[in-house]
């Protein structure tokens, strides 16, 4: 009944493969020639300071954002070229719920999957509020709802076009212990088939979720390694010195 | 005018110096005052006096008769319709600009628009002062909805929307974007605003003032000396204040790399600790590698740079996390990652 | 902004994506009632103060002269109100973005929210024209031109909508928008409102001959809408992708 990855589109294409992105405007590089490829299936947890561009790079990822110079392929397909096809690929839980607080849950899940449809998916609709446990409440305007609520609610809002991608962004800021823990049950849930990828400041539930991670600064990518691969210990230290030399 | 220069900018938006184009500005001023100068000298001493401006009747404007007799402010024609014609360009070059700036997003071409459009501002300013004057001694009143001077007041409205729209964005890139796409709307709507004004008759005023044709040359060689002179100036000054921005925006740009170099102490430091810091990333990777590579043969490679998008299933490095020799010894206290040292 | 080029791919028809924005805009109107109620109370105070400002002119048939401005200065202020709240409820909690992360062509955007601010306009005009009339207007001898007055009206209201959505998009993330919204939009609209008023005015005085100036007027608003609607339309991409 969980909604689980209806068609396995796995080509063998890595889900995501970056080389040189540049985002600049003037003299600001939010982005410095990051290359990056994530293989399909893997959870991506990235890390940084303030203003590394961890945000830059997922907006980029999520196709809301143009690089100023490089090259990104999604799943196989380039991104540049062929933005519309990948849309529809992707999905995003940012910290913000992205959701309309007048409307109810049914309301929203069924605005957004016709955008992706033209027609709402009700089974779909249906399974992701079983799946989210907010089927009982389906009807009640979202406004209503308490922040964990809300933040279940835009997993199932991010996963009703069904992606492959699912990009998430400081997606425990604002959430209580309990809520956040129900968050990465519901993540483990769906995980099965989707790549993730994660920006955190939270570097325990970060480093736990992950299969591999990553640490930004300056726009650039410190280092992208496998989690097998690496030491915790020596990760967190790692992470807390670039935090502390990053703050520009 | 502003000629769309081939002086290509640099990523920090400034023009190139001492070129040809700002030998030819420095010219450009000289010629257009003196094309003004003479325009000035001819409408005084050879232009004919006009007889009244050319209304279609005789009408009661602001309470008094506009009768046709000799009308030495009439001469303000001279100056305010080259003016007038000046500015209009200039904003041509800010929309087009504009457009440019959002087909590229280069920031050099948002430095051009803004500075068009500053030149356009005082341009306007110009030529609603002068066409003020003009009514007030023609018509004998301050202000009237005259489509000209509607379209001008207009225009002005915009331009310093414009303006105000830019400080109210702190977002670079965004206000360049807003402020581009404002600038396109502004000039699409005051020809328009023209047509406007002018083709809906109103009942109160008579359509007035054709300047298009039947000046005698004595009139006429005055009044293109004067638009040549101003379309001059009007060239030379949006040269000039386009050096004076791309300078100013240079030395933002400087600050802000002082600002930087300030929170990492020195440049060369912070490149250093860098540096030292992928490197111990890098010893951090390499230091786990063998039992993870026992572990399953194809999981995990630091690759290199070129391997990295080859081996889906396992770590993707970044062409920057290269394995490398690792100094075990970090001096640097910070950065040392001795924790599995 | 190729709309719908490839109908024979996977990609979901703009129609339905626009419906889907429509219907979720009428609906959360419905729900609240946020826009209209605040449009139609403001529209009120207006009348209002029309009321104290004309409480001298003693003679009816004055007014009618007139009233065509009034009316669509009416128009103009509380539009410019409707407009600032319009996208209220996508920047809230990311909405927008929530949109721009779905395959939908920007312009379907840009045309559905139009479209709404559209439907609320008219809806507000819907009560607040007649009750201009009953106010200002009672007494007077209406000519037998005065229904003429709705061409301009919608054609004026649809200018209205489309270059309000646009710039509405731009300013909704500024400091004081509410402020900026109306620099921006009253002299980008003057030429519109310049045209309606004039096309109003001749309906509601009903002068024999005048109605050259009425078709005139009629015509280059018209114009204008199409012109600015189709810019808007361009341009709208670039206000909403980064």
């Amino acid at each position: 009944m969980a909604p689980e990855k209806s068609v396995s589109r796995r080509s063998g294409a890595p889900a995501v493969y970056a080389h040189g992105l540049v985002k600049q405007f003037g003299p600001r590089r939010a982005l410095d020639g990051v290359d990056l490829s994530v293989p399909e299936g893997a959870f991506l947890s990235i890390f940084g300071p303030n203003g590394a561009g961890k945000t830059t790079l997922l907006r980029t990822l999520a196709l809301l954002s143009r690089p100023t110079r490089g090259s990104l392929a999604l799943m196989g397909v380039d991104a540049l070229d062929e933005p519309d096809e990948l849309r529809a690929r992707i999905g995003l839980i940012s910290h913000r719920s992205m959701l309309y607080g007048d409307l109810s849950a049914q309301e929203n899940l069924e605005f957004f999957s016709a955008l992706y449809r033209g027609e709402p998916d009700r089974g779909r609709i249906r399974e992701l509020l079983e799946l989210v446990e907010l089927d009982h409440r389906r009807h009640d305007a979202v406004r209503t709802y308490s922040r964990g609520m809300q933040q279940r609610l835009s997993i199932a809002r991010a996963l009703v076009n069904d992606p492959d991608l699912v990009l998430l962004d400081e997606p425990y800021s604002g959430l209580d212990p309990h809520a956040a823990e129900l968050f990465d049950e519901l993540i483990a849930r769906v995980r099965e088939g989707r790549t993730f990828i994660m920006v955190s400041h939270d570097l325990e539930k970060g480093f736990d979720l992950c299969t591999h991670a990553l640490i930004m600064a300056r726009g650039q990518v410190v280092v992208c390694a496998d989690k097998a691969g690496i030491d915790r210990a020596a990760f967190r230290e790692l992470y807390l010195a670039t935090v502390g030399m990053g703050v520009a | 005018m502003a000629a769309d220069s081939p002086v290509r900018a640099s990523s920090g938006g400034s023009p190139a110096r001492g070129g040809l184009i700002d030998r030819l500005t420095f010219a450009a001023l000289v010629l257009g005052v003196l094309l003004t100068a003479i325009d000035v000298v001819w409408t005084f001493t050879l232009a004919p006096m006009v007889q009244g401006a050319e209304l279609s009747e005789p009408a009661i404007i602001g309470g008094t008769q506009v009768t046709t007799k000799l009308l030495l402010s009439q001469k303000i024609f001279y100056l305010h319709v080259p003016v007038a014609v000046a500015s209009f360009v200039v904003m041509f070059f800010a929309a087009l600009w504009a457009v440019r700036f959002l087909m590229t997003k280069d920031r050099a071409f948002d430095l051009r628009s803004k500075t068009a459009m500053e030149v356009t501002l005082a341009f306007i300013v110009a030529t609603m002062i002068s066409g003020d004057l003009w009514t007030r001694f023609e018509w004998g009143v301050w202000w009237v909805w005259e489509p000209r001077l509607t379209t001008y007041f207009i225009l002005m409205l915009l331009v310093i929307g414009y303006f105000i729209l830019r400080n109210a964005l702190d977002d670079p890139e965004r206000r360049a974007r807003f402020c581009a796409v404002f600038c396109v709307v502004a000039f699409i709507d005051a020809p328009i605003s023209f047509m406007i004004t002018r083709l809906v008759p109103s009942s109160i005023h008579p359509v007035v003032f054709r300047t298009d044709s039947g000046l005698p040359p004595m009139m006429l060689i005055p009044f293109l000396l004067g638009l040549f002179g101003m379309l001059f100036i009007a060239f030379a000054l949006t040269r000039l204040a386009l050096r004076i921005n791309a300078d100013a925006q240079e030395v933002e740009d400087l600050k802000e790399r002082l600002e930087e170099q300030d929170a990492w102490k020195s440049r060369a430091a912070a490149d250093a600790a860098f540096e030292r810091l992928r490197a111990g990333a890098r010893e951090a990777v390499a230091a786990d590698e063998a039992p993870a590579r026992a572990d399953s043969p194809d999981a995990s490679t630091t690759g290199a740079a070129t391997g990295a998008a080859a081996d889906g299933a396992g770590v993707s490095t970044t062409a920057h996390a290269e394995v490398a020799p690792a100094d075990s010894e970090s001096p640097d206290t910070h950065l040392d990652s001795s924790q599995e040292a | 902004m190729a709309q719908d080029s490839k109908p024979g791919t996977m990609r979901v028809s703009s129609w339905r994506q626009y419906r889907a924005l429509l219907l979720k805009d009428l609906r959360q109107e419905v729900r609240t009632r946020e826009m209209l109620t605040s449009m139609v109370v403001y529209a009120l105070l207006v009348l209002t103060i029309y009321g104290a400002a004309l409480a001298q002119v003693g003679d009816r048939v004055e007014v009618v002269s007139f009233a065509g401005g009034l009316l669509w200065a009416l128009i103009i202020f509380t539009s410019l109100l409707g407009l600032n709240r319009s996208f209220s409820h996508e920047t809230e909690s990311g909405c927008l973005e929530g949109i721009l992360l779905a395959p939908v062509d920007r312009a379907v955007v840009f045309l559905a929210k139009a479209t709404s601010n559209l439907i609320f306009l008219a809806l507000v005009e819907l009560i607040t024209v007649p009750l201009f009339f009953l106010f200002f207007l009672s007494g007077a001898e209406l000519a037998s031109t005065t229904p003429m007055m709705l061409l301009p009206l919608v054609v004026g209201t649809i200018g209205v909508a489309g270059v309000g959505t646009l710039l509405s998009t731009m300013t909704i993330d500024t400091r004081g928008r509410d402020v900026l919204l109306a620099i921006l939009f009253i002299p980008v609209v003057f030429p519109l409102l310049y045209a309606c008023v004039s096309a109003t005015s001749v309906a509601l005085m009903g002068v024999e001959g005048t109605f050259g100036t009425f078709w005139t007027s009629l015509a280059l608003a018209g114009a204008y809408d199409v012109i600015m609607i189709a810019a808007a339309w361009g341009l709208y991409e670039f206000v909403v992708d980064a």
